[in-house]
Order: structure tokens, then sequence, then C-alpha cells
């Protein structure tokens, strides 16, 4: 029997953003949300929602009633110093109404943020930059290990990861579900109005080619922030990690970059995701059917 | 008033394995116990004898007693083989836990604690842990232990080894784990004796682990941790680099690694725990303080 929840993914990213990553041949945010939710769910019948353009439609005119879970991802956008930028403030409206509407909702890194911004938390610049690559030994706090979202994940593990900013309060009705040396809210859930959101401040979703295009696409910032000494040494990494990510199996380069299978094995990296449509998209699609 | 434990360093390395690792310009097992050790306390006395030398004369029980600690370094001989090296090792550890003094050790010093104990070690179905291992993770007993006083939840630490703890006697209590390796300390409570045994390498830092992986460059390709010798003399400079200046972010975001390594007062944590709780009541209750 297929399984095809109805699921909407918001597009963080302005449009001016998005076809530069795709004239480079890299994907979108939306476009690795995409991928992942179809890696588990064949069937699903998903629709993505350019969330930051300020001329934007709901696909096909549907509306957001119409969907069993709704999903944002990351952007280059900042909510520190972004709070009347029209492009942040349309997703904190939007991430208003999926509560109000009560849709299941996921959020990954900016996400997160939007959802805290949203019901009344705070999201700041974090005090150690950038945290970039893989966010290394999160680790789940007894709340995290009992929720449905972590289900078949270990106790510590690590993820693909790159933000600038963290969440600093949650509103009340949230939970804490992971953290790790570098940001104390890698993972939360917030209940407001008649709404369940889940949250991670990593990015399962992306896998280490679109890490590689990112650090491409950012070279010079990167630089900057002293992540490398100079482009060869970036676009060298970078290929170490496209060539791992065509050949899981090269060892060498897993252990040479510090990544094991909590990374490079979709099912394990996947698992927050695929959790999240099972705990709470399909049993919202079998009450409307 | 100094403190000045007298504590006894069991360097267990075969002379032909000294010889080897001091010929690729690796400090001797010994005597990086003895720097980490008078690190921790610096007026501590260090006596350093070698056990698998002939002639080697290990105390006798009496005079084991003169000493407040026995640290016990890592050693290259598997300790489920029947050699005259291993047993004397074993038959030495189990005189220390007759009569009474702490103990402290490392990798191969964790698994003849255990074993003297009567505990199992057997090859790591995992294979080789080599470098970092990462994500370890104490366990509730862990957390509550004294060995592990202002270290972390989850660390990473240095590591190489392919033997492991399978089975602890009774008595113990495993402390720590990762996915690499289910023991990776434990707390060994024995006859009058209490041993803290690590399977990772405290004493170790970047200049040793770099010295170290060098003098196993070919071993470690053909394991498939380098793609070949290049590959490892790249990663061996890249340690040596990041030893000299620790300034070097970009190298330890690229290494991934963080103070867990980088920072001495972090990795040693459990050697200065060792001393404040087990060494210095020893030397109370023996009346040298």
């Amino acid at each position: 029997m297929s399984i095809s929840p109805r699921i909407l993914i918001g597009e963080g990213n302005t449009r001016e953003r998005n076809e530069k990553l795709l004239a480079a041949g890299a994907r979108t945010g939306s476009g690795c949300y995409q991928q992942a939710i179809k890696y588990l769910f064949p069937s699903a019948r998903v629709d993505i929602l350019m969330a930051a353009d300020l001329d934007t439609q709901m696909p096909d005119g549907k509306v957001l009633d119409d969907y069993d879970g709704f999903v944002l991802g990351g952007s280059g956008l900042n909510l520190p110093g972004g709070e009347h930028d029209p492009h942040v403030r349309q997703q904190v409206e939007l991430a208003k109404t999926v509560f109000e509407a009560g849709v299941p909702f996921l959020g990954s890194c900016w996400g997160l943020q939007i959802a805290a911004a949203a019901t009344g938390g705070q999201v700041s610049v974090n005090p150690r930059g950038r945290e970039l690559g893989i966010a290394r030994k999160i680790s789940l706090t007894p709340e995290g290990r009992g929720s449905g979202f972590f289900d078949g994940k270990v106790g510590v593990f690590d993820s693909p990861a790159i933000h600038f900013d963290e969440v600093t309060h949650l509103p009340s009705g949230s939970t804490i579900l992971a953290e790790n040396g570098h940001t104390s809210v890698q993972a939360a859930s917030i209940k407001h109005q008649r709404g369940t959101f889940w949250g991670i401040q990593y990015h399962p979703e992306f896998d280490l080619a679109h890490i590689a295009d990112l650090v491409r696409s950012y070279t010079e910032l990167l630089i900057g922030e002293g992540f490398y000494k100079d482009n060869d040494a970036a676009l060298k990494h970078a290929g170490q990690m496209d060539v791992l990510h065509q050949n899981p199996d090269r060892q060498d380069l897993a252990w040479l970059l510090g990544v094991d299978r909590d990374v490079l094995d979709p099912r394990i990296r996947f698992r927050e995701i695929e959790n999240w449509i099972v705990h709470q998209v399909l049993p919202r699609m079998a009450y409307r059917t | 008033m100094g403190i000045h434990p007298r504590i006894l360093v069991i360097d267990g390395y075969l002379k032909s394995s000294r010889d080897e690792l001091a010929a690729g310009g690796a400090t001797g097992a010994g005597d990086q116990y003895v720097k980490m050790l008078t690190q921790a306390c610096p007026d501590a006395k260090c006596d350093v004898i070698f056990p698998c030398d002939p002639g080697a004369s290990l105390p006798t029980g009496a005079a084991l007693s003169d000493y407040d600690g026995v640290a016990w370094t890592g050693c290259s001989l598997t300790v489920f083989e029947d050699t005259p090296e291993v047993n004397t090792q074993i038959g030495f550890a189990r005189a220390c836990f007759e009569s009474g003094v702490p103990g402290f050790g490392s990798c191969w010093a964790a698994q003849i604690a255990v074993v003297a104990a009567g505990g199992i070690c057997r090859p790591n179905p995992n294979g080789r842990e080599m470098g970092i291992a990462r994500k370890i993770a104490l366990t509730p007993e862990g957390r509550g232990h004294p060995m592990y006083e202002g270290k972390a939840s989850v660390f990473d630490a240095f590591i190489s080894h392919v033997d492991e703890i399978t089975h602890v006697p009774s008595g113990s209590v495993v402390l720590s784990g990762n996915n690499f390796t289910a023991v990776q300390s434990v707390s060994v409570v024995y006859k009058r004796g209490v041993f803290w045994g690590l399977q990772y390498h405290p004493e170790y830092d970047l200049r040793e682990m770099a010295r170290l992986t060098w003098c196993r460059i070919d071993v470690l390709t053909k394991l498939g941790f380098f793609q070949d010798r290049q590959a490892g003399e790249d990663y061996v400079a890249q340690l040596e680099t990041l030893h000299e200046d620790h300034s070097r972010e970009d190298l330890a975001w690229l290494l991934g690694v963080d103070n867990d390594i980088l920072n001495e007062d972090v990795r040693r944590a459990e050697v200065r725990n060792w001393i404040d709780r087990l060494v210095i009541p020893t030397m109370i209750r023996n009346g040298r303080v």
C-alpha cells in the first residue's frame, strides 16, 4: 500500500538566492527536503511554497488546511537585524497561520528560529560563531530521549549544520530536546494554539554534497570567518565531501573528515523527518480521510 | 607545604616497541605519563619501571605500599595472549589490587585491570579505533563518578586500540562508552584496591598522536585509514601544525576537534580527579601528608 501524505514545503530563501544556487548546480533548501521526503515516502505528494518571495501564492490555489504537514527549512536570511525585512516578516506571519490551523509543523534551522519567533521566543546571534559542516556531539535531553521525534536515534549523534543564529528563549509550552557544546537548543518542540511544532537547529535534509555546494557558494565569507586558510583549502575540503558523498564506502575519507553513519546513512540521518511524518503527519492524514 | 605523592608508573611496552616509537620521534609512554602526572600535581615524585624488560624488578607487596598511586601506560601487547610479558603484568595488577594502592591507566592498562579482577577482553568487532574517539558519553554512573567531576557528559578523546573490554568483573562500574567501543572507561573495585581505567589516552597530545600515527602509517594504510602513504603524511603534518599553533581554528575545524582535545585541563580532568580523590586520601591515610 502506498502512503501518500500531502506535505507543503516552505522555501525560506528568496528567488535571487535560489537562482544563484541553481545556476551553480546546487539544490535549493526546499529541493533537499523534497528529496528526503520522497526517499522516505516515495508516494508523498509534495508542493513547494516560495515563502520568502513577496509575490508568492499557494500552489494551485490550495489552502493550508489541504495539507497533512508543513515544513520550513533553511534560509540565508537572519532574524536578528531582520525583524523589519518584509521577506522575514512574511515567514513569521506564515508560521503563526500554521500554528492557528493546527497543521503539523516541522522546521530545521531557520524553520526552528521562525517558529520560535512566531510564538514569542527569541533568536540571537550565536556568541560561538557559525556552526558549519557537521554539528558534533548533539546530545538528547531526557525529554528528547523520550520524544517520538528521536525514535531509533542514539543518545548522542552528529548531523549536517550551517547556522549563525540560535534560539535563546522558547515560549512556554516548549521543550528542549537536544543540545551540544556549540548550541544549547539543537532541537525543541513547541505547542502553541492548535499546533505542534517539532524543530531542529541542524539540517538532516542536507547531505555532504549540499554542504560542499554551500562551501563553494560562500567561500569568501567562510575564509573571512576563519574556517579556511584560503580558496584552495575550501575547494579541497568541498571536493573531499563530494567524493565521500559519491562513495560512502571511502572509509579513509570518512575518518579524515570525522563523520560516520550518523551523517552518511540517510536512513539514520533522515530519522527525525521520518518520525515527524509517522507520528504527526500520518495521524492527521488518517483523520482527514 | 607542598603535596608530594609518590607514584609508580608502569610502562608496559616491550623494549623493541619502545625503540621503534622512539625512532619515529614519539615520547616514551612512561615519560608521557610522568609529564601528565607532574602537570596535574607538580610535586609528584614518579618512578618509572618497565615490567617487560628482562630482569625488571617489580616492587614487592611491602614496597608497593610505599607508593600513593600506581599509573599504567598503554602498550601494544594483547591482553588475552598467554605470554610471559602479559602474565607478569596481570600478576602485578593483582598485587596492586591486594596492596590497596589506587590505580589509574589508559587503554592496555584498563584491560589489564579488568582481566586481573576476573573480566574479559576480546578483539573489537568494529576493528581499530584510531585518532579521535568521538562522542564518548558518560553513563549515569559515570556522570556521578568522582573521576568525571568537571567533565562534560559527552566528549572526544585520543585513542588507538583494537581490543576492547567485553565483560567487566562484578564490583566494576562502566563509566562511559561510544558507538565504537561500549566500555570507554571503567572503575574496577577488587580486593583492597580501586583502579580507574580509560580505553582512551588523556596523556597524548596532538604531537604524540601525530608521531604514533607516523610510526603506523603503512599499517594504517593497509587497514584503510589512508588511501596512500602521502595521505598519511599529510594528516600527520596537519596534526603537528595544529599542535604548534592552537590558533589555527581552520585546522581544528577540518580535523573535527575542539577543546576536548586541544585544552589540556579539559582533556586531563580524569587525572586531576584521580590525584585529588584517590591519591591524596591514600597519602593522608598512610600519614604521608
